[in-house]
């Protein structure tokens, strides 16, 4: 496994959102608008960044029965540093994303990765790897995130794009169209990959 | 048995560690996050009332606080807190009251609503409506005869949450103050 791959895997191939399915319920919670999408994937990419390299780091201490409640304390803690790091500085950013910065512990993307990967590669890899997860997560949120904003509320980032005669399809914004633009797009990204195979 | 202690003593140094961490970089934020929690108050005390001099935080009966608004040393008003039950948690609210009883504007401080829809009420086009208005007058129209405001479209719950809160919280104010 080339480290290019490492790093491009998570971005297409393997998109931990559309390809591995993981991260369902902040993906659905937090893609209502484009500005929310960018901000938690970008705390997403942290959490896992350093979760990563610190399993990493760690892998051959960390005796293998208790390698889960570790990893779990691993990325506690990390994501409280976060949180504690955006009250302080991003009280916006905090406010928007509410209860579901703290819910990134139990983001499967995070704890999968550690299990999959840091934990058995040397840290460099390891580091591409949570890069093109987080990117593809924080691509795959943002792509959600502008399809609901667009449509649910006729903005982007806030901007009125449509005019005053648009019409939002308030459902878009609601859990419901959460779900449906979500299958929508797994149902158009299967079926492209499933061309390119042929 | 030996395992077990080994075990016990990797995850006691990783908690440790961890804990170490977390301690420091809490201490480090404390400070910059009650910094910030008063610059947005202050802001939105000054939203309500900018030709303010002062606010001076007051605790009336039963331990009730709210702020008295100064232009240098004359009264002008009285800012104080409401919040509520909303869509997606609660809302909070800042209420500047003048002395005869009325409402002088109010500011939505914290809310979790709907994006595009309960964030609405954020907007000076909903909470403009509370502007000058009465006890009774602070209901929906949807909710009462005398009630003056309109709900935004789609957004009856958070709408209504705003009304009651600011409703129960000028109830309360004027019990302490007894004006």
């Amino acid at each position: 496994m080339s480290l290019k791959q490492d790093f491009t895997r998570g971005i297409f191939l393997e998109n931990p959102t559309f390809r591995l399915i993981l991260g369902m319920c902040p993906t659905l919670a937090v893609s209502t608008s484009l500005v929310n999408a960018i901000g938690m994937g970008a705390a997403t990419t942290f959490v896992l960044l350093g979760s990563n390299i610190l399993v990493s780091l760690f892998r051959k201490l960390i005796p293998s029965n208790i390698r889960i409640p570790a990893f779990i304390v691993i990325i506690a803690t990390f994501v409280t540093i976060v949180e504690l790091i955006m009250q302080a500085y991003f009280p916006a950013l905090s406010k928007s994303l509410g209860i579901f910065i703290p819910l990134i512990v139990v983001n499967c993307i995070i704890l999968g990765r550690a299990e999959a990967f840091a934990s058995k590669n040397p840290v460099f890899p390891s580091i591409l790897d949570a890069l093109g997860m987080g990117i593809g997560f924080t691509g795959a949120l943002a792509l959600l995130g502008s399809i609901r904003e667009i449509l649910g509320a006729g903005t982007i980032l806030g901007h009125n794009i449509f005019g005053a005669g648009f019409n939002p399809v308030a459902i878009m914004i609601l859990p419901p169209g959460a779900f449906i633009a979500l299958g929508l797009l797994l149902g158009l990204f299967n079926s492209l990959s499933k061309k390119g195979k042929t | 048995m030996r395992n077990i202690f080994k075990l016990s003593i990797s995850l006691f140094i990783i908690a440790a560690v961890s804990g170490a961490i977390l301690g420091m970089v809490y201490t480090v934020t404390k400070e910059p996050i009650v910094k910030r929690i008063k610059l947005e108050e202050k802001k939105a005390l000054k939203n309500i009332f900018p030709e303010a001099t002062s606010f001076s935080l007051t605790t009336g009966k039963d331990n009730y606080v709210y702020y008295k608004v100064y232009i240098k040393n004359k009264l002008i008003g009285y800012a104080i807190d409401a919040s509520g039950k909303g869509f997606g948690g609660t809302i909070k609210i800042k209420v500047g009251m003048n002395f005869n009883k009325t409402i002088r504007s109010i500011i939505v401080t914290n809310q979790n609503e709907t994006p595009g829809l309960g964030t609405r009420i954020k907007s000076e086009k909903f909470t403009d409506q509370f502007m000058n208005k009465t006890l009774k007058q602070v209901l929906l129209k949807k909710d009462s005869r005398k009630g003056t405001i309109d709900a935004i479209t789609g957004a009856t719950i958070s709408s209504r949450a705003v009304s009651e809160a600011v409703q129960k919280s000028i109830t309360e104010f004027l019990k302490i103050e007894r004006k």
